[in-house]
């Protein structure tokens, strides 16, 4: 709407004129009211005053029956003052003409002529009862004797009449102040502050191509036209270096937003005419950047009404911040995080719209809401006991199978209880003592039981008892793991278990069935020294019923059955040895463990002809549980000679090689055959638990799988498996090589 | 019977209303309301009223107020509750004149005004001497002589009836006017208060005793002359002062041949009388009535007393 402009001279004279009138009404009101109450009371003292100085006159009058002259005293008073009717009533004239009182007078007429008082004329009384004011008194003789009365009229005529001329006094006072005033005024204006300003504008208006004034304005004598003269130079050297200062700021405003990350664009006529966009809008939409230009930017919307409610949203002069938009870019969504708000480019009213690609983060979030729900999943489902402690040992959380197996419920146990909740004490207590032993520091039965080998970076995987809310005993497998901040700091630790009561079960199978091995092998070994002790003991018999025994012989015999007996007792030592359970663990070299076990195995290997080529020179001491080792190693050598008895033909030499050696903190004994090696399709499964390749008569598939449990588990060693083709004896070979490898921290020699 | 009964009614009506006629024309009466009656100037004016209502087929009966205002008032109620033909008032003074017309008025009583004349007020006819006339003519009489006696530079002082009367102020203008066309200066007005001879004689000497050149006392009227005179005599001035009066007295017809009294102007009260009446009876019988009318005032001197005698008799004196 176009502003209307008034002339400086029109308001500043109507201000004028209006005050002035304003200040002349209060005046006039108050020069009206004053005098109105002046006059009156003027009109009251002066009627008084007239009565009073009358009143004797008009007593002697009376008292000398002179009617005419009182009349005539009446006459002048009422011609030479403001007095409407004087009335007197004459008692004594009353007396002479037989009535109480001889009324006479004067009053005005409507020509303001003084006529004689008619008190039968109806008019001349109305006249006096519309009278504005009247007074009354006594006019008494000197002796007191009451000789009539005097009443004064006056009306209000004369004071309306000099109020009337106060009010068009006034009035007239008030237009030729006003007329001054204005006049006076315009003239001071035009001179002291007109001119001034028109040389201002003059200056003003000589501008440079930035619309700038080129001159600055000179000072003036008048002091506030110089200071506003000086604030407008000021103001316009201020503009001058805002200008350059706004120019350079836009300048890099309009570089920062076109290498800006952030899509900017501009639109106009209510957001559908692009007018500016940078180069991240171009790309963001997979344009050239002039294409983006005069474009209507709802085109890209995926739901272009969503764009027309932003487009309302803002004509109600509201922003709109962070709001995640689905754009269709060449039929791909893309979501953009975009900000809205109206802004004054190049004078008009346009709209700027800021858009994050965010299709990433999206995209990451989706990934990572997948890889929640896995984890989650995997959490509740992984058949493993899962328990998150904090750093104290306080339950965090437990999976569904950790409810399932224990039996309590996840609020009984977290936030309440440690782990020792749920495992056997006698257990913990036990195995506090053989942590400190091991770690060579003392260990409290308690939490630290659990954590104290993590704690220190050591495998942290055991064998525990887990008692359920019903008191069954449960054995499980645990591994904890401690929790990690950003910091290296443990926050908490994360146990995982899994119940091994099947495996216990499979081992002591694999335990009978190694049993029925060793059995095999007693009585192979057992019936070479029986064989001997049989032929030495029926040649004895022989000969002594041919009385051909001599003592000699007979003591040499002796001797023999003895040193086969000796052999038989030592065999049934190291079965003995074998069978026996030891439950704690115990230094022993590696070399004994190879001997032992060969020594147990070698009837087999000679039954298959195979021969055992040993290099373990480089010895380790360990420390564990021996028969578990030599079971492992057991299992591995048996492992070779089904190999090679499947697989190798009868001709060729049947060789299983045994080495020991050291590298770097490393001890590797590997056990290498040349039984054709392993199929490819499942060498990476043989130490999965029931796998086996072999007839259900040799094997039970728990061979390899409990030798890499007692390894890993018990004795922090690694197991590997591989084909290797080799020449020996200048014959190449291709067979299985297992390598355990014994971390440095279990080297003790 | 019947008959002579309406008869006898029609005879009894007629002589009710002649009856009633008769008093009717018995009602005709003036009234003459005076100021004071004691005066012969009252008394000569009454006569000439009296004689000329009578001869008119008046009844007339002269009231005396006696210079009392109240009395006046009184007495012109009294005639008004008589409900005479007409009033004719030689009013105490011109402004209790406007009460007398205002009260006739009123009633609807026709008033002539004889000698004094009114401030205001309704009235048929103002009968009244030529005052100033008079005075002028006195006036004239007094410089004539001054200047013969080459008293041009002689001063003259008036011992003056009221000059709120009508009569007194016209009486002074004529004779100042006559004094002025001769350049005769006059001295002083000295005013009648008590209306005694003592005044006279005591004005006239204060007049002597001021006025050193004095050369003549003018006096507006009649009946105090002897003061006047005493006291001329008793200052020893009869040759230096000249004496000049207004109206008459008896006396006057000897002294002023004798020269005491060189003038007088002499009003005609009698025949101010008779022009009252007729004045009235002219309006009462419908005519128009002129308003002013002028009585002349009779110059006495020496030199003509014996000439004027006659009238002055019947006019001055009401001698019939």
């Amino acid at each position: 709407m176009k502003q209307r402009k008034y002339s400086l001279y029109l308001a500043l004279g109507l201000i004028i004129f209006t005050i002035v009138i304003a200040i002349m009404v209060v005046n006039l009101s108050f020069s009206y009211i004053n005098t109105k109450n002046k006059t009156v009371e003027n009109m009251k003292n002066s009627s008084k005053t007239t009565i009073l100085s009358v009143k004797d006159n008009i007593e002697n009058h009376i008292e000398a029956y002179a009617v005419n002259e009182y009349n005539k005293l009446i006459y002048n008073e009422i011609t030479r003052k403001d007095i409407f009717a004087i009335i007197i009533d004459d008692y004594n004239m009353g007396k002479i003409l037989g009535e109480t009182a001889l009324t006479t007078g004067k009053i005005k007429n409507q020509k303001l002529e003084v006529i004689d008082y008619d008190p039968t004329d109806d008019n001349h009384i109305s006249d006096l009862e519309n009278c504005f004011y009247s007074d009354t008194y006594n006019i008494t003789s000197d002796s007191g004797k009451k000789l009539g009365t005097i009443s004064i009229y006056i009306t209000d005529d004369r004071m309306k009449n000099e109020l009337n001329e106060i009010i068009v006094e006034n009035i007239k006072n008030t237009v030729i102040l006003s007329l001054f005033l204005i006049l006076s005024l315009f003239i001071a204006i035009r001179i002291f502050i007109l001119k001034p300003i028109h040389d201002i504008i003059q200056t003003i208006s000589k501008r440079d191509e930035n619309g700038m004034p080129i001159k600055h304005i000179s000072n003036n004598p008048l002091i506030e036209i110089n200071n506003l003269t000086y604030s407008i130079n000021k103001m316009i050297s201020s503009i001058k270096k805002s200008t350059s200062t706004l120019k350079n700021e836009q300048s890099r405003l309009k570089y920062l937003l076109e290498l800006s990350p952030i899509a900017v664009r501009i639109a106009k006529n209510k957001g559908e005419n692009v007018i500016f966009a940078n180069k991240a809008y171009s790309k963001l939409l997979h344009l050239d950047e002039k294409d983006t230009i005069y474009k209507n930017p709802k085109n890209y919307y995926l739901k272009q009404e969503e764009y027309e409610e932003i487009v309302k949203t803002l004509e109600k002069n509201k922003s709109i911040y962070n709001r995640l938009i689905k754009l269709n870019i060449e039929n791909k969504n893309v979501w953009a995080l975009a900000s809205y708000m109206n802004i004054d480019f190049d004078g008009e009213s346009a709209m700027i719209g800021w858009f994050y690609d965010v299709s990433n983060e999206k995209n990451n979030e989706k990934k990572l809401y997948e890889a929640l729900e896995l984890q989650t999943t995997i959490f509740d489902n992984s058949g493993y006991l899962i328990v998150r402690t904090d750093k104290n040992g306080i339950i965090k959380q437990i999976n569904k199978e950790t409810e399932k197996l224990l039996g309590y419920r996840a609020e009984e146990i977290v936030n309440i209880h440690t782990p020792e909740k749920f495992h056997l004490e006698k257990e913990v207590v036990q195995r506090a003592e053989e942590f400190s032993k091991e770690l060579n520091k003392e260990i409290k039965a308690g939490f630290e039981v659990f954590i104290s080998k993590s704690n220190i970076g050591f495998n942290n995987e055991h064998e525990w008892t887990y008692v359920t809310k019903e008191g069954k005993h449960i054995p499980v497998s645990l591994s904890v793991t401690p929790l990690r901040d950003k910091n290296n700091k443990i926050y908490g630790y994360l146990g995982i278990s899994r119940d091994i009561t099947q495996n216990k079960l499979i081992e002591s199978q694999a335990k009978l069935a190694s049993m029925g091995e060793m059995i095999g092998n007693i009585a192979h070994q057992w019936r070479q020294p029986l064989s001997v002790i049989s032929t030495v003991a029926s040649g004895t018999k022989v000969k002594s019923e041919f009385n051909m025994l001599k003592e000699e012989e007979l003591l040499d015999d002796m001797d023999s059955i003895t040193l086969q007996v000796q052999y038989l007792s030592k065999t049934i030592d190291d079965f003995r040895d074998f069978i026996k359970n030891k439950n704690d663990k115990e230094k022993i070299y590696v070399s004994k463990l190879i001997e032992k076990a060969l020594s147990i195995l070698s009837p087999a290997m000679k039954n298959n002809d195979i021969q055992i080529v040993q290099s373990t020179k480089e010895d380790i001491l360990i420390y564990g549980f021996e028969n578990e080792l030599i079971q492992a190693l057991i299992n591995i050598i048996n492992n070779s000679k089904d190999a090679i008895r499947e697989n190798s033909e009868k001709n060729i030499n049947k060789f299983i090689f045994i080495n020991t050696h050291k590298i770097g903190n490393s001890f590797i004994l590997s056990v290498k055959d040349n039984g054709g090696g392993i199929d490819k399709n499942i060498i990476n499964k043989i130490f999965d638990p029931y796998f086996t390749t072999k007839h259900k008569s040799i094997g039970t598939g728990i061979g390899l799988s409990m030798t890499y449990q007692i390894l890993k588990e018990h004795h922090n060693a690694t197991i590997k498996v591989s084909n290797e083709t080799f020449i020996y004896n200048e014959n190449k070979y291709t067979g299985a090589c297992f390598e355990i490898v014994f971390k440095h921290d279990f080297l003790k020699i | 019977m019947h008959v002579l009964s309406q008869i006898f009614i029609i005879l009894l009506l007629i002589s009710f209303n002649t009856i009633n006629a008769n008093e009717i024309t018995n009602k005709k009466k003036i009234i003459y309301l005076s100021p004071d009656i004691s005066i012969p100037f009252w008394q000569i004016m009454a006569k000439g009223i009296k004689t000329t209502s009578n001869s008119l087929g008046y009844e007339f009966e002269a009231y005396n107020s006696n210079n009392s205002a109240k009395k006046e008032l009184e007495l012109t109620v009294k005639a008004i509750k008589e409900n005479v033909s007409g009033i004719i008032v030689s009013p105490s003074n011109s402004s209790a004149c406007v009460t007398i017309l205002k009260l006739a008025e009123k009633a609807g009583i026709p008033v002539v005004i004889s000698d004094i004349g009114t401030d205001s007020g309704k009235y048929v006819s103002y009968i009244s001497s030529n005052n100033k006339d008079g005075a002028y003519n006195i006036g004239k009489i007094l410089t004539k002589r001054m200047l013969h006696k080459k008293w041009n530079n002689g001063k003259v002082g008036i011992i003056a009836i009221p000059q709120k009367r009508l009569n007194g102020q016209r009486r002074t203008a004529g004779f100042m006017k006559a004094l002025n066309e001769e350049n005769i200066k006059g001295a002083n007005i000295m005013q009648m208060v008590k209306w005694t001879n003592k005044e006279t004689y005591s004005f006239t000497k204060q007049f002597i005793l001021d006025y050193p050149d004095l050369r003549a006392i003018w006096l507006q009227t009649s009946n105090l002359y002897k003061g006047a005179l005493e006291a001329i005599n008793d200052m020893g001035k009869e040759k230096e002062l000249l004496l000049i009066a207004f109206d008459a007295e008896p006396e006057f017809l000897n002294l002023i041949p004798q020269g005491k009294i060189i003038a007088s102007g002499m009003q005609q009260p009698y025949l101010m009388g008779v022009k009252s009446v007729e004045a009235l009876n002219s309006h009462l019988e419908g005519n128009n009535v002129e308003k002013n009318i002028q009585v002349p005032i009779l110059t006495v001197t020496t030199e003509n007393i014996d000439k004027k005698l006659s009238i002055i008799n019947q006019n001055v004196l009401g001698i019939e």
